[in-house]
């Protein structure tokens, strides 16, 4: 086990080394420095500010540079917010974006898999007919309609909630509804394919030869197995989270990292942009690390490679 | 479609290997079959018949609407649904109808330009792949697995940024991230084509790769090839209009559906229908090629067909 | 009074092509402590009949469509309550299927799936269960039993974990053991070993066994007595003596004449001519006719059996197409 989870890590090494390369170098390679926009800047001061943020230097001592910094965790200050370091905005801004992930991921789940159990239980009847049509407009509704769509309607019609901001404990619902949809949509459906297959098993007949009730044969017997296509399913649905909350944090104006980056990406931020990227692949990685771990925990066939 | 990180149309929803549609079994080939099986989709026809219908408003609606789509008229700011303005006219004054009808054809446009540069990268890359074998095959194959875990729209993101919000640069770089099934795919048929031994008679016989790739090669993937554009094209649509929404796809005057969305999230306070309309036109296009895909998914391959 | 009496089993399937008459109109009783072989060609409803006794058949398509299983005198187990028939899985009639692999839950370990019976049907607490479970283990023939209560059931081989399920199955101490193909999916090595445990656990447990399979050589030596099926119907039943000695119906001859191990080194097998019918459909006159080497006319194949004793405890269905001089037997 400790074995595998450092196999992994290495692995990771050179995805996160090229993903480190690839948006450094395409950054330099934009047309105009960070500080060009900026009107009423002398000639003398751009100078001074291109040395002193180190861009006079050729472009590789600067990736050097960066990565080394980088390796001891320090991303450099922001470009465009004076005197704040890119560590301290991701940490500022990171525990609300996890916040509203994490609400999205648990109303997605949450909703998810008892549809799509019932859709699988009760198959080809009205429950299961009426649980999937919702899942496939989940899945086709794109989160910039349905966010502007339930917040026009419960906030602004209904006025059960706020339209947007992030003050109120009542202000996540909406956010993370928004965000969870398509996922609670997608799990649905996995949940009922992987269910459906289960549910066929020469194991479950077995079990029901040993006189155990329906619902424990569902709950006990059916659901490990079933689950195991939206275990696989969640380190894409976490990559897919992070491009989600650039969206819904612009929609719901929420202060968290993704709209930071998007923010950062539109003024030109690099060292905003770059560490935003950075922090954003060593996520994935952890979390894609984390889900291979649960799939070898719920499927005691796999063994750790 | 759920995750506009990484849009390459999972394997699961494209249609079982090889098929060889020009194949003919029990006196019609797998073509007819096909096309038989799917007019007895009824949601796969209505699909396609309501998708070619918003083609059609798209590209020859404008030619009949009398106003502009950047046409801006400060008299008639934010008028509701009227005889003159079917759509009603958003903040500016601009009729909303011909502004969807013109973000119907950035839109649709965008999604099959950028599908066919992704799936020429992609057969090209498999076909290489695969027939060169070997190290070469690992090296690539492996690089399609390190591209398949990147946050696409991060770099797309950062490639609209840096290079200028350019309406090319964003038809290829959307195409240049959905080529990797694809490329999978054919690698596959590739290698197993060249176990055969009809090939191996072939090459002793000086027959030029190319013309087997050609030959044998793409009878195999093209159904896939097929269901493979069709579920490639939304999600290429998706993709465009989250750069739009974010301000970092299609720039204004133009205006692409995700563009519109955006325009009317902004504004939904005051005028919802130019939210209202755009997204519906938008979701029910998606909705259209989903189904039409999953329609032709089950009709070339009648196995996978869920009951 | 026989342990399990069933009468007039019926059990369709409704598929798109019709209605599938898998079981159609079946009878047997069995004694306690009684060894009953149910032999026949795969699709000739022998398995179907013993899912239905306990209610296993997937409803849909199948259904029930009349009959009554009569268990211990008391319960009809075709019309009773899921309620009260899950108290008799598991508890007083337990099964054991055709293959180990796919038979036991693979996210599970052993322990779990062993001591689930145990805790459903006599509410034993955790420590006493795990006991029991490990003695049945050993009971099986399986060592280090304690180790292997928390492994998984892809560590084992198939007939380790046939082994497992004949242990499940006999750990409440059932009335009924429905054995389905128990040694079909396994190694021939194997396949004896695996009756030999079955015929062991019997004897100390006193439980009645059925056994369902394909091949006769298996029922030989093994039963009391012996139910021929084809096509969805008995077409003879009778003591092991009497089938082997006097087969009647000419399927039960032809079923005899391809047992491998009687046969003589150096010719052809036997194989029956023909395939087993379509079930889907009214069927009237002999299903067997067509595949039948008697000699007979097409009115004759047209007429209806008659289920009859023909000498105590012998029932055959006697027709012109599958019994010789019928007429004797009328």
């Amino acid at each position: 086990m400790f074995k595998f989870i450092l196999n992994r890590l290495l692995q990771a090494i050179p995805v996160l080394f090229i993903i480190v390369a690839m948006t450094f170098f395409m950054v330099r390679a934009a047309p105009g420095g960070p500080f060009s926009q900026e009107r009423k800047v002398s000639q003398q001061i751009l100078e001074k500010m291109n040395e002193h943020y180190g861009l006079n230097d050729p472009v590789y001592v600067q990736f050097f540079n960066y990565l080394k910094h980088a390796l001891q965790g320090d991303l450099g200050y922001s470009y465009k917010h004076e005197g704040r370091t890119v560590n301290e905005m991701i940490a500022e801004s990171f525990p609300v974006s996890l916040k509203l992930g994490a609400l999205s991921l648990l109303f997605a789940v949450g909703v998810g898999i008892p549809a799509g159990v019932l859709g699988a239980v009760k198959k080809n009847t009205f429950w299961d007919y009426s649980a999937m049509s919702v899942a496939l407009m989940g899945i086709c509704l794109p989160t910039f309609v349905v966010g502007p769509l339930i917040s026009l309607i419960f906030g602004l019609w209904l006025g059960w909630f706020n339209v947007s901001g992030w003050f109120e404990s009542g202000d996540v619902v909406l956010p993370s509804i928004t965000l969870g949809l398509a996922y609670a949509a997608y799990i649905a459906r996995l949940t009922r394919g992987g269910m459906l297959d289960v549910l066929n098993q020469d194991y479950i007949r077995t079990a029901r030869a040993k006189g155990l009730s329906p619902s424990a044969i569902v709950w006990k017997h059916a659901l490990k197995g079933g689950l195991l296509p939206v275990v696989s399913f969640m380190g894409p649905a976490l990559a897919g989270l992070i491009s989600g909350s650039f969206v819904v944090e612009t929609i719901f104006q929420i202060p968290g990292l993704g709209r930071h980056f998007v923010n950062a990406a539109l003024s030109r931020d690099y060292t905003m942009v770059l560490g935003t990227v950075l922090f954003y692949a060593v996520m994935i990685i952890i979390a894609n690390l984390v889900v291979d771990i649960l799939q070898v925990v719920l499927n005691p066939r796999l063994k750790y490679e | 479609m759920v995750n506009p990180c990484n849009l390459n149309v999972p394997e699961e929803r494209l249609p079982s290997l090889p098929i060889d549609l020009n194949q003919v079994e029990g006196g019609s080939s797998l073509w007819a079959d096909a096309w038989y099986r799917l007019r007895k989709n009824r949601f796969a026809v209505i699909s396609l018949v309501v998708f070619l219908g918003i083609t059609l408003f798209s590209y020859v609606g404008p030619f009949f609407c009398p106003y502009g789509f950047e046409e801006m008229d400060l008299a008639t700011r934010a008028q509701g649904l009227s005889l003159a303005h079917w759509f009603g006219t958003d903040g500016l004054g601009r009729d909303l109808l011909a502004r969807v009808m013109y973000g119907g054809r950035i839109s649709i446009g965008v999604g099959f330009i950028a599908t066919a540069i992704s799936l020429s990268i992609g057969v090209v890359y498999g076909a290489i792949s695969g027939y060169a074998g070997g190290k070469i095959d690992s090296v690539m194959m492996r690089l399609v697995d390190i591209l398949y875990a990147m946050p696409y729209a991060i770099f797309i993101i950062l490639l609209m940024v840096i290079f200028g919000r350019n309406i090319v640069l964003l038809f290829v770089a959307l195409g240049a991230v959905q080529w990797l099934t694809i490329a999978r795919i054919v690698r596959g048929q590739v290698l197993s084509l060249k176990k055969q031994e009809f090939v191996e008679a072939a090459v002793s016989l000086g027959l030029s790769d190319s013309r087997i790739i050609l030959r044998h090669v793409i009878p195999n993937v093209l159904g896939v090839v097929i269901v493979y554009a069709t579920l490639t094209v939304p999600s290429i649509m998706l993709l465009e209009a989250f750069l739009s929404f974010l301000g970092l796809g299609v720039q204004p005057p133009m205006a692409s559906w995700g563009v519109l969305i955006k325009d009317g999230a902004e504004n939904m306070t005051v005028y919802p229908w130019t939210l209202l309309i755009p997204s519906f036109f938008f979701s029910l296009t998606l909705f259209c090629l989903n189904f039409l895909g999953d329609g032709l998914r089950d009709a070339l391959d009648p196995r996978s067909s869920k009951d | 009074m026989p342990l399990l009496d069933v009468q007039n089993l019926k059990t369709y399937f409704h598929t798109r092509n019709g209605v599938l008459r898998a079981v159609d109109d079946i009878s047997f009783s069995l004694e306690r402590g009684e060894t009953l072989g149910i032999v026949g060609e795969s699709g000739s409803g022998k398995s179907v009949s013993c899912y239905s006794i306990l209610g296993l058949i997937p409803m849909p398509p199948g259904r029930i469509e009349g009959g009554k299983a009569i268990y211990d005198g008391k319960t009809d187990l075709l019309n009773c309550s899921e309620k009260e028939l899950r108290k008799i899985r598991g508890k007083r009639v337990s099964m054991i299927f055709q293959d180990p692999m796919t038979s036991l839950n693979p996210f599970l370990k052993i322990s779990t799936q062993l001591m689930e019976p145990l805790f459903i049907h006599e509410r034993m607490d955790k420590k006493k269960a795990f006991d029991v479970a490990v003695q049945a283990l050993e009971e099986v023939g399986i060592q280090d039993a304690v180790q292997r209560m928390s492994m998984y059931p892809h560590e084992f081989s198939g007939g380790m974990r046939q082994r497992v399920m004949i242990a499940m199955a006999l750990i409440n101490k059932p009335d009924i053991l429905i054995a389905d193909e128990p040694t079909t999916a396994l190694d021939v090595t194997v396949q004896a070993q695996i009756m030999e445990i079955i015929k062991q656990r019997q004897k100390d447990l006193g439980t009645a066994v059925i056994l369902i399979t394909h091949d006769l050589g298996v029922v030989a030596g093994f039963c009391e007595r012996i139910n021929v099926m084809y096509a969805g119907k008995i077409v003879e039943s009778g003591t092991a003596d009497q089938i082997f000695k006097n087969p009647l119906h000419a399927y039960t001859v032809a079923l005899q004449k391809s047992i491998p191990s009687l046969h003589e080194k150096g010719k052809p097998l036997y194989t029956i001519p023909g395939l087993p019918p379509v079930l889907i459909g009214e069927r009237t006159g002999c299903s067997f006719a067509p595949r039948s080497e008697l000699p007979h006319t097409p009115e004759e194949a047209a007429m209806d059996g008659v289920f009859t004793e023909v000498e105590p405890g012998h029932m055959v269905e006697v027709h012109p197409a599958t019994v010789v001089n019928y007429k004797q037997y009328l």
